[in-house]
């Protein structure tokens, strides 16, 4: 009970609209919020040069429906946030974050041919998105969401996270 | 309190005093100590949570970002090497507690007021409370408890060693005042006893002997001058006493003092001699009933009650009594109450003075004195009378006088100058402006000015001036005025008088006009006479042509020349030839006149034998003479020459000796010459029919002929005489008189300038 009333409060804080369906279903709520939060923990090595951060969720999920919410409310470091639904791999075009829904973990190397994934962050949600070589994928542990870091992906595309953030991962099969 | 320390012993003031002040200074010190320690404690206790609480927050940011509890706690569990951080929590944003931490097993409990952000003192504990913030999310509340108990103990022990340090300080202080005291409380209770020594036995030449070079030197040397003083005061008070001592016994009045009991304690000799006893001291202890008898005594006591219960003097009361020899003796008596320090009335002291020979003297002034008012009142109505009087005279003559006071610009005068003015009496206050709104107008400039010259030179002045009064009318005065000196030398007064001369004024004025008038007729009629003088003059030569035609040919009628003529002709022509020799002469003597007062006629100065000239009248009118039978002669010794006109010089005389044949019947005429210094006189002298006193003053007027017989059978044209007094007068410079008596002859005398100067000395317009 003391779990959900963090999330609604967390989720009020960001996107108060949804709070109603924060506790309808608090696991994509709160995911989306993460999402969020790890843009305050990951550098972006490359310069870009663009005035928007572009977070893109491919496949069908409620999570894009609270990043929409979150992207009204706030920002990245000064850039607006802007939100892209992709249906399938082909129509994946490149973005800061790259969500992947669970049922479409499988077309992560698609994804891959089709764009390098330079400079993007890949999230997941189901096990084995980090063997696949995504970056981060998010675990529920005990009824916790939890995520794990794939540090070698992360260099691979040209991202760092923060000893912060690798401090709270929970460590990979690998 | 402060009473009770002030009555203590000076030692014991002065151990107290060291105690005291050491005591609270070192208390002041130790709880400063004490207060300071705690407070910097708190301080830095305080700033070792800030520090912590912010490192743990940032390090519990990423646990909060993604609820990792497990993190946070981690995170609080780096608070175990800080031994005195008891407990930590953290909690989220929405207040749920997310993270503990407890250094002993045992879970502290937090109020709701703990988790405001800031300090918070409470026990042996401090806790502090800080926000979590990041990227401007609010992340929860991190909170922080110190336990400071451990602390506190050591405060107290180190407070305790305080008071003990305390206890030793007071101890030992004691001690050191304890000795200390002695060299200020042992002087100051010398001399205490010393002034008690000398209170006792009353010796003033007592002094403290000892050389302090503090203020208890000063304090010595100010009791010795103290005792100084005294001595020098007693040594006054005895002899002011002995010279109190002195009056009483040597006043010739009676001195006594009574105390309340109305016994004597007091009598000075007068007192003793009055009542025959042998000395003063005598009299203490006596009362009235052994100096008077039953009744006086008992009147004096009873009056002596009242004055010690109205506490009032009875001063100068006058007494009559009889003596032993029956005379009547006066006695002033006073009597007063005596009282001691504390005004409580003990006594009275008495006082009796024989007054009997003033009272006499002043029985005799009083008479003097009533005399003196008679005499006075006497003197006043003299004065009055007097001033009355001279008021009188004052409007007699309009005659007012005044005062000017120049300083204070006032001005009052006489009821006559009042009158003069027309104004009130009484004292003027502005006296000039006053004065000079009174002065005509026209007259204000010449009568300031004549003031303020009198008083720049310090003289007299006199001016008349028109005044107008305040009923319009107009007057004229005589002011007078001159200024008065106060002692210093300076013009203090102006007195004067005012002259009411309206009347003579309009006289004068009147006399001046009227002369006027006269002389401008008198101007008038000279002009007309010169006007008549020059027409005379003109005409002359007019009259006389035909004339001389007339007397010519009668002449040559009378003559035959012009064939014969019978004898009645003869007589007819012979008065034409009269008259017109007559009216030629007349016409001559007219017109000579003429030019002498038109000033035409010449003066021509020659050297003249004055016998030829004498000679030559005489026998001209020798024939007339010789027809009336008179004798003429010259009786002279001298025969002078002198230089003046010879023609009319001649004239005159023929005049003078036709006169005298005109006017004698018989008798001679004698012509005398007399030689003066400058002068010839030549004198004519009848026996002819003489001139009365009161014709002599018209003789030689024109056309005046005398009242007499003569007139008629005479002729004489009446110019003669003064033809002759103008050309004397006007033409020779010489002069013409007459002294004559009535019935016995005249004489006529011209005088002459032996030299003439040309100058006309008379008449000279």
């Amino acid at each position: 009970m003391n779990r959900i009333l963090t999330v609604c409060s967390m989720i009020f804080l960001y996107v108060s609209s949804v709070t109603l369906v924060a506790q309808t279903n608090p696991e994509s709520a709160l995911k989306a919020v993460f999402l969020y939060n790890f843009t305050k923990f990951v550098s972006w090595n490359e310069v870009d040069s663009s005035d928007a951060f572009l977070i893109g969720v491919l496949g069908e999920t409620e999570v894009a429906d609270y990043l929409e919410d979150i992207a009204m409310k706030k920002d990245v470091e000064g850039k607006r946030i802007v939100i892209y639904r992709f249906d399938k791999p082909v129509d994946v075009t490149p973005c800061n974050i790259l969500f992947f829904s669970a049922d479409q973990m499988y077309e992560m190397p698609q994804v891959l041919d089709k764009l390098n994934l330079n400079n993007t962050l890949s999230v997941g949600e189901t096990r084995g998105f980090i063997k696949l070589g995504g970056a981060i994928n998010f675990v529920v542990e005990s009824g916790l969401i939890r995520f794990e870091i794939n540090r070698k992906a992360m260099d691979q595309v040209g991202l760092t996270a923060s000893a912060e953030l690798l401090k709270l991962a929970t460590p990979t099969d690998e | 309190m402060i009473k009770q320390f002030q009555n203590l012993k000076l030692r014991t003031k002065l151990i107290l005093i060291q105690v005291l002040t050491s005591g609270l200074l070192l208390f002041l010190f130790a709880a400063y100590f004490v207060v300071h320690e705690f407070q910097e404690y708190r301080i830095n206790s305080v700033n070792q949570l800030k520090t912590s609480s912010q490192i743990l927050a940032s390090n519990s940011v990423s646990s909060l970002y993604f609820l990792d509890t497990q993190a946070a706690e981690k995170v609080l569990s780096s608070l175990t090497t800080q031994s005195n951080i008891s407990n930590a929590w953290i909690h989220d944003s929405s207040g749920q507690l997310f993270a503990s931490y407890s250094q002993v097993e045992k879970q502290d409990v937090l109020t709701q007021e703990d988790l405001i952000s800031g300090e918070h003192f409470s026990g042996n504990f401090i806790t502090y409370t800080r926000d979590v913030i990041n990227d401007g999310d609010m992340l929860g509340k991190l909170t922080m408890r110190l336990d400071a108990s451990g602390r506190w103990e050591s405060l107290v022990s180190n407070s305790a060693i305080a008071g003990l340090l305390l206890l030793i300080g007071l101890i030992l202080s004691y001690i050191l005042s304890a000795n200390t005291q002695k060299s200020i409380s042992y002087p100051i209770l010398k001399l205490a006893k010393t002034i008690q020594h000398v209170s006792d036995s009353g010796e003033y030449s007592i002094r403290v002997n000892e050389k302090l070079e503090d203020e208890t030197g000063t304090l010595y040397r100010g009791f010795n001058g103290l005792m100084v003083q005294i001595a020098k005061r007693e040594k006054e008070l005895e002899e002011q006493h002995q010279l109190l001592q002195l009056v009483i016994k040597t006043i010739p009045d009676i001195v006594y003092a009574k105390d309340l009991d109305h016994k004597f304690v007091l009598g000075n000799q007068s007192f003793a001699e009055r009542y025959g006893l042998d000395s003063p001291d005598e009299i203490i202890g006596k009362t009235d009933f052994d100096l008077y008898s039953e009744a006086e005594a008992k009147a004096f006591h009873a009056a002596e009650d009242v004055i010690f219960t109205t506490k009032q003097p009875q001063i100068n009361r006058l007494d009559s009594t009889m003596d032993s020899e029956g005379n009547e003796r006066w006695k002033l008596k006073s009597k007063y109450v005596i009282r001691n320090s504390q005004d409580t009335v003990i006594g009275l002291l008495g006082y009796s003075q024989d007054i009997t020979e003033i009272k006499a003297a002043e029985r005799e002034l009083e008479m003097y004195r009533d005399n003196l008012e008679e005499l006075v009142t006497e003197r006043t109505n003299e004065l009055e009378k007097t001033r009355a009087s001279l008021a009188r005279a004052q409007e007699i003559a309009h005659l007012g006088n005044w005062d000017w006071d120049i300083i204070e610009n006032t001005l009052s005068g006489s009821d006559e100058a009042y009158n003069i003015y027309g104004i009130k009496y009484g004292l003027i206050n502005k006296g000039s402006e006053t004065f000079m709104r009174l002065v005509h107008p026209e007259d204000q400039t010449t009568v300031q000015k004549a003031i303020d010259e009198s008083i720049s030179t310090k003289t007299p002045y006199r001016i008349d001036h028109r005044v107008i009064r305040p009923d319009g009318s107009q007057r004229t005065v005589q002011q007078q005025g001159e200024v008065l000196l106060d002692e210093h030398g300076k013009v203090a007064h102006m007195v004067g008088t005012v002259l009411d001369i309206t009347e003579q004024h309009q006289i004068e004025q009147e006399l001046k006009s009227a002369k006027e008038a006269a002389e401008a007729a008198n101007l008038h009629l000279m002009e007309l006479d010169n006007l008549k003088s020059m027409f005379i003059a003109s005409m002359s030569h007019e009259l006389r042509t035909p004339l001389n035609s007339i007397i010519g040919f009668t002449g040559m009628m009378l003559q035959g020349i012009s064939g014969e003529i019978n004898e009645r002709q003869t007589d007819n022509l012979q008065r034409v030839y009269q008259s017109g020799k007559h009216l030629l002469s007349l016409i001559s003597d007219i017109i000579d006149i003429s030019k002498i007062e038109a000033g035409r006629i010449d003066v021509f100065p020659q050297n003249i034998s004055l016998g030829d000239l004498i000679n030559e009248a005489v026998t001209t009118i020798q024939p007339e003479a010789a027809k009336k039978g008179l004798t003429v002669t010259i009786a002279s010794s001298t025969w002078p020459e002198i230089e003046s006109d010879r023609k009319r010089l001649l004239q005159c005389v023929l005049n003078l000796l036709s006169n005298a044949v005109k006017y004698s019947e018989q008798g001679k005429i004698q012509v005398n010459i007399t030689e003066l210094e400058h002068l010839v006189e030549i004198s004519v002298c009848d026996t002819g029919i003489g001139i009365s006193e009161s014709d002599l003053p018209i003789l030689f007027e024109a056309f005046e002929r005398l009242e007499s017989h003569l007139r008629i059978i005479s002729g004489g044209t009446g110019l003669g005489l003064y033809l002759t007094k103008k050309i004397i007068q006007e033409l020779l410079n010489g002069d013409v008189s007459v002294r004559s008596t009535l019935g016995e002859g005249s004489t006529f005398t011209l005088s002459v300038p032996r030299k003439y100067s040309g100058l006309r000395s008379v008449n000279d317009e």
